[in-house]
């Protein structure tokens, strides 16, 4: 598919007409990239608004010294979606790092400067982007103030209680599958361990998450199906699952 | 009425010429307020951009304890022709701090949103250069909020190495 076919998709596009994107058309690019290649780096110019068009983007943070993984991902971008705004805000420098984080990813890159020249040339299309990538911007924002704190990017702690009555009851089927969904997710953010018994035996095999800044919630009844479940929609999605609960909220 | 001369000090108009000056000028509303009293309420609708002629305005956080309130210092003040409000252009349109009077007496212009998308659309170029200092803005505030939660992310990871 070329550029042109997919701005009309673009979220701070929707408002353009034909002959509108036609022009931003003329100085688009695409370019694809493989699993772990960097888009864009944390503090240089920044030079293009990128749109996914096809796979995952990461948004990372670097540290000194250390390869990038996922734990430093601060937020993800998909298909129809831009990153790299700060090419539009001063003093226009990437403030994170940007990785393909998929099998692979094609992104169109909109060069800054042409793109800025036609945002001043036709205002009325500048005024209708900058109102769409405002909101794009805004909801961004929300989104990131919101979900600081929670799953998928805080750390989690999960605990398989593994006393005699646990393991009797299928614990270690348990702590399998937990391993088993923790090194398939390739997330490295989650910290696995044994506990003790919690003095309810009735219950077990019992498993404990604890969410970064948040409650922690006892499951109770677990196997492995119900283990995966767990994985996947409450630490990485951050949706407890009521119908396991045990108990709920404390520290 | 507003003289031009105060409007160009306000940064978003700053670029604009008289003519476009004035189109602002006529959109805008007097209100006034004494010490104490509040201007505007954390978390609800946001419907005027504001901007002080005299006096002092306090913003303030009062989010909901356990919410987490926006990278803005909980306090912070604005003096002559400083604008405020701006989160009726951005989703979700809601006030993100309470604003009071912090002087004996304070004279603020008031414009309402729809007044200015209105003249926006009307003139682009007006809605162009507001829109672009608007997403300056908003857009520091964001990078502000990312590198603080980079800050604190990037220390808890170096603590577990």
């Amino acid at each position: 598919m070329a550029c042109f076919d997919w701005l009309p998709h673009v979220e701070a596009f929707q408002t353009l007409t034909e002959t509108e994107l036609k022009e931003i058309d003329g100085f688009c690019r695409e370019k694809e990239f493989s699993h772990g290649d960097r888009i864009f780096k944390e503090g240089d110019d920044a030079t293009h608004l990128y749109v996914v068009t096809e796979g995952l983007v990461d948004l990372r943070f670097d540290l000194p010294a250390r390869e990038t993984s996922e734990a430093h991902t601060l937020s993800s971008v998909q298909e129809n979606q831009i990153c790299g705004w700060s090419s539009m805000v001063p003093p226009f420098r990437y403030k994170l790092s940007a990785y393909c984080a998929s099998e692979r990813c094609r992104v169109i890159m909109i060069e800054r400067s042409r793109f800025q020249d036609y945002l001043r040339g036709y205002p009325k299309s500048g005024y209708r982007v900058l109102v769409e990538l405002l909101k794009v911007v805004g909801k961004r924002f929300q989104k990131l103030q919101g979900t600081s704190d929670d799953a998928p990017l805080a750390l989690a702690k999960v605990t398989v209680h593994m006393a005699t009555c646990g393991i009797a009851a299928g614990a270690r089927d348990v702590m399998k599958a937990l391993t088993e969904e923790v090194s398939r997710s390739g997330r490295q953010n989650v910290t696995v361990e044994t506990g003790s018994c919690l003095g309810k035996c009735w219950s077990e095999p019992n498993v404990t998450v604890q969410i970064h800044n948040q409650g922690s919630v006892v499951y109770q009844k677990m196997d492995a199906e119900k283990m995966r479940r767990v994985f996947n929609e409450h630490i990485i999605n951050g949706k407890v699952q009521k119908d396991c609960v045990l108990e709920e909220g404390g520290k | 009425m507003i003289s031009l001369d105060f409007l160009e000090k306000v940064a978003c108009f700053s670029c604009l010429n008289d003519d476009q000056l004035k189109m602002v000028q006529e959109r805008a509303e007097i209100a006034e307020f004494n010490r104490g009293e509040k201007i505007f309420t954390h978390g609800s609708d946001a419907t005027h951009v504001w901007i002080v002629v005299e006096g002092d305005v306090e913003l303030r956080s009062e989010a909901p304890e356990g919410v987490r309130a926006t990278v803005e210092p909980a306090v912070s003040f604005m003096a002559e022709a400083n604008a405020f409000g701006w989160t009726c252009f951005v989703p979700p349109y809601k006030y993100q701090l309470s604003g009071y009077c912090s002087s004996r007496h304070c004279k603020l212009i008031k414009f309402d949103r729809e007044d200015l998308t209105e003249l926006f659309e009307k003139d682009p170029v007006i809605g162009l250069e507001v829109m672009s200092y608007l997403m300056g803005a908003v857009g520091q505030q964001f990078e502000q909020l990312q590198d603080e939660i980079a800050k604190h992310r990037g220390h808890e990871i170096m603590s577990n190495w």
